[in-house]
């Protein structure tokens, strides 16, 4: 190629960087999940901090809650080959959110609802799905959206 | 699209219009951060091509190497700084302008 590309090269090279991807579908879905899972699991342990109030309980759910991030996070480094375009920034934003949500939304319900009575299980749940939206948004953002 | 009397050529970016520069860098715009073998593999180059081609990048501030390990093996990611991005960006336009035949 010489310094000054023709028209018809230019053409060429843009045509090439059309044509080569470099990121995967898979890539995409790996993010996307991993995003998922980090945003449900923070959902659910901050929804749950009532009804697994024990020393025991709240330990075990503890172990599992970082064991369960770790993994994840080992999964990621070996699944996926690229980061793809803002799936950082949709990813901690999501998570992110999900927790804020915990904390001025979901956390104050459930400790207003245990004052008259136990938190139940499905209260845990809606409280998760609430608190997790955000994150799930982003999950959706990064699998289907963010190229 | 010409402006100040110059030619689209004139705007194209020297550190970045090498067919390997252009191909690493084309390839990297799609994504946050790749990894050194995909990138190798997708633009069809050899493991020490790639190397000396990344550094030149990363010497004029396109590119940022970050070296880290996945378990016990060395693993080695790439990604775009703005200032690359900013620079591939003005390349395309460049190019799409001597394209049309601006």
């Amino acid at each position: 190629m010489t310094n000054h590309p023709t028209p018809e090269q230019a053409r060429e090279q843009l045509s090439a960087v059309q044509a080569r991807s470099i990121t995967s579908e898979r890539d995409r879905s790996v993010h996307a999940l991993a995003t998922a899972v980090f945003g449900a699991t923070t959902a659910f342990y901050m929804a749950s901090q009532n009804i697994l109030a024990g020393g025991m309980a709240h330990a075990v759910k503890t172990v599992a809650f970082i064991a369960l991030w770790l993994l994840v996070a080992w999964w990621i480094e070996r699944a996926a080959k690229t980061v793809p375009r803002r799936a950082r920034l949709w990813s901690r934003t999501g998570i992110a959110g999900s927790f804020v949500l915990s904390l001025i939304a979901v956390l104050p319900w459930l400790n207003h609802a245990s004052q008259s009575a136990d938190n139940t299980w499905p209260m845990v749940a809606l409280g998760a799905v609430l608190a997790a939206a955000p994150a799930l948004a982003a999950a959706a953002a990064i699998r289907w959206i963010s190229r | 699209m010409s402006s100040a009397g110059q030619h689209a050529r004139h705007r194209l970016d020297e550190h970045i219009h090498a067919p390997v520069r252009f191909s690493i860098v084309a390839a990297l715009a799609q994504v946050d951060e790749a990894e050194f073998a995909h990138v190798r593999d997708t633009i069809e180059v050899t493991a020490p091509v790639l190397s000396k081609q990344a550094a030149q990048l990363e010497a004029v501030g396109y590119i940022k190497i970050r070296k880290g390990y996945v378990g016990k093996r060395p693993r080695t990611w790439l990604s775009l700084t703005p200032a690359g991005r900013t620079a591939y960006q003005h390349h395309l336009e460049a190019l799409r302008s001597i394209a049309a035949g601006l």
